[in-house]
């Protein structure tokens, strides 16, 4: 996303933090509805789980410490914002044009917007999400410090989910909707990321193929660590989600300057 | 009968105008197609695992995904003009439609086509060749995806009329219709007490997934007639609550024409 930031900039850049944190806070009825849909959710997946449980023994997997690892899927997977919506609309509407001469780089501030959203999503409906698994399951079987890292990691992925959402958002330079490829990148992400199973289970092949892609890292790989916590696993979900994201924001800087080229020559 | 003719007319006029950009048609569909089989093959995998859930294998959720998807493609060929309706009446955008001297419903509704609708029908279709089943019962499967598409269109009409009332509150709109494509992928006799009834009611995912795939699984007149009885009644619901809503409307003056 360009150079390094002074100390000035930064304060530039966590005002619109900040800004995005309290209209989050302020937009209650949207809140509302993200958690009764995580609730729902995980309504749904401990329904289905305790009729899958009388098969459990081919899958060895308890089935209290699956809900535990959809609530940590679905908790980073529900929270991180659809900015790619707004960055369509900026780009389409050529809004981009009038944002361009402020002082401040948009991509940065479209990632700092989705950090403040992401951050008041994950408070939010990880509180949702833990104390209805805790109070569903019985028993909270983390110690604090695993606990603390699985909030770090759940952070870190659900950042990594934002720059991949602006990596969408921003193919709107080239084409007339984004929606199709977010569409195919949930969908990834719900079956190459292993959202209702662990990646464990799946065929062979799948999970190689799977390991090659984000979408673990994100979801299932981290998730997992709360069937069978280690730290040396711990840190390769963190190692992969910092390759990943950085990645990510190489090809988000590629990908805007080429964009910014067709702009300055068509016009917004 | 006018009111027939005006909207095959008015389908004829979408439907035109969302092929006319060739290139993001055929995009749309091909990755709706792709959207629809990645989420497919996650259930493939789970089935793999546990061969039966509820009752239901493999065949069953195939059945499943192809009602919904081939309910969610008609609605959203047909009468994809139902997403925008919570924006148009924020903005205050309904003059130009109420000028006209047509069914006002009717209009709103068929005033857009989606192409990812004919990617949704597209998966449908492949599903229903992949699970085998009999062209005999093709004339069932058809009346279940219309009665599909009826409650989806109508729960999109009530939600987003519920701007009347409420304001602006298009994204909680959306998710929860998005919401109730996700929970139709659920075998629904895996919920119990107030959870079914939720998803009979509130989210009637039942009505759309489980139901009409019972129903091919072993035919009954009596879920046949709940069915359709529940899809008409989503119909006059529908048309009453945006009836209700309409008289709460206010213009926003703007100046607009609609060809």
């Amino acid at each position: 996303m360009g150079q390094p930031m002074s100390k000035q900039s930064l304060t530039k850049y966590l005002f619109i933090f900040n800004l995005a944190v309290m209209q989050s806070l302020k937009n209650s009825t949207a809140l509302l509805g993200l958690s009764l849909f995580l609730l729902t959710c995980l309504l749904i997946f401990a329904h289905l789980w305790k009729i899958a449980a009388a098969k459990m023994g081919a899958a060895h997997l308890h089935p209290d410490q699956l809900l535990w690892y959809i609530a940590l899927n679905e908790w980073v997977l529900i929270s991180i914002p659809e900015i790619h919506v707004a960055m369509e609309q900026d780009l389409r509407s050529g809004k981009l044009a009038y944002l361009l001469p402020r002082p401040i780089s948009y991509l940065k501030s479209m990632f700092f917007e989705g950090l403040g959203m992401l951050t008041v999503n994950l408070l939010v409906l990880g509180a949702v999400a833990f104390l209805f698994t805790w109070w569903r399951i019985g028993i909270f079987p983390f110690e604090s410090r695993v606990l603390i890292l699985l909030l770090a990691l759940g952070a870190l992925a659900g950042a990594v989910g934002v720059i991949f959402q602006m990596l969408v958002g921003i193919s709107a330079f080239w084409l007339q909707e984004v929606s199709p490829f977010n569409w195919i990148w949930e969908k990834l992400l719900f079956a190459l990321g292993g959202l209702i199973l662990p990646l464990a289970v799946y065929p062979l092949w799948i999970q190689k193929i799977a390991y090659c892609t984000p979408f673990p890292a994100i979801l299932g790989e981290r998730s997992a660590l709360a069937i069978d916590f280690s730290y040396t696993a711990a840190l390769h979900v963190a190692l992969s989600l910092l390759f990943w994201g950085l990645l990510a924001l190489g090809c988000l800087s590629l990908l805007y300057r080429k964009g910014l080229k067709i702009l300055h020559v068509e016009g917004g | 009968m006018k009111a027939f003719i005006f909207l095959a007319s008015l389908l004829r006029t979408s439907i035109r105008a969302s092929i006319s950009v060739r290139g993001a048609f055929i995009l749309e569909i091909v990755l709706m197609l792709g959207n629809n089989l990645i989420f497919f093959s996650m259930w493939w995998i789970f089935f793999r695992q546990f061969e039966t859930i509820g009752g239901w294998q493999i065949n069953d959720m195939a059945a499943s995904m192809a009602m919904l998807s081939g309910a969610y493609g008609i609605s959203n060929v047909c009468f994809g003009g139902v997403k925008n309706l919570g924006l148009i009446i924020v903005n205050g955008d309904l003059d130009p439609y109420m000028t006209q001297p047509k069914n006002l419903l009717l209009h709103l509704a068929g005033s857009k086509s989606r192409s990812k609708g004919w990617g949704h029908i597209a998966t449908a279709v492949i599903l229903l060749i992949l699970g085998g089943f009999k062209t005999s019962s093709f004339p069932l499967i058809l009346m279940l995806i219309l009665s599909g598409a009826i409650i989806i269109t109508c729960l999109g009409l009530i939600v987003h009329s519920l701007t009347f009332w409420l304001g602006s509150i298009e994204s909680v709109s959306q998710k929860y219709l998005d919401s109730l494509f996700v929970f139709a992928l659920y075998p629904t006799n895996i919920y119990s007490g107030l959870l079914q009834l939720v998803m009979f009611t509130l989210i009637p995912a039942g009505l759309i997934g489980y139901v009409p795939v019972e129903l091919l699984r072993a035919f009954s007149w009596g879920k046949f007639a709940f069915l359709m009885s529940s899809s008409l009644g989503f119909l006059g619901i529908a048309c009453f609550v945006f009836d209700r809503g309409l008289k709460r409307y206010e213009s926003g003056n703007k100046f607009g024409m609609r060809l």
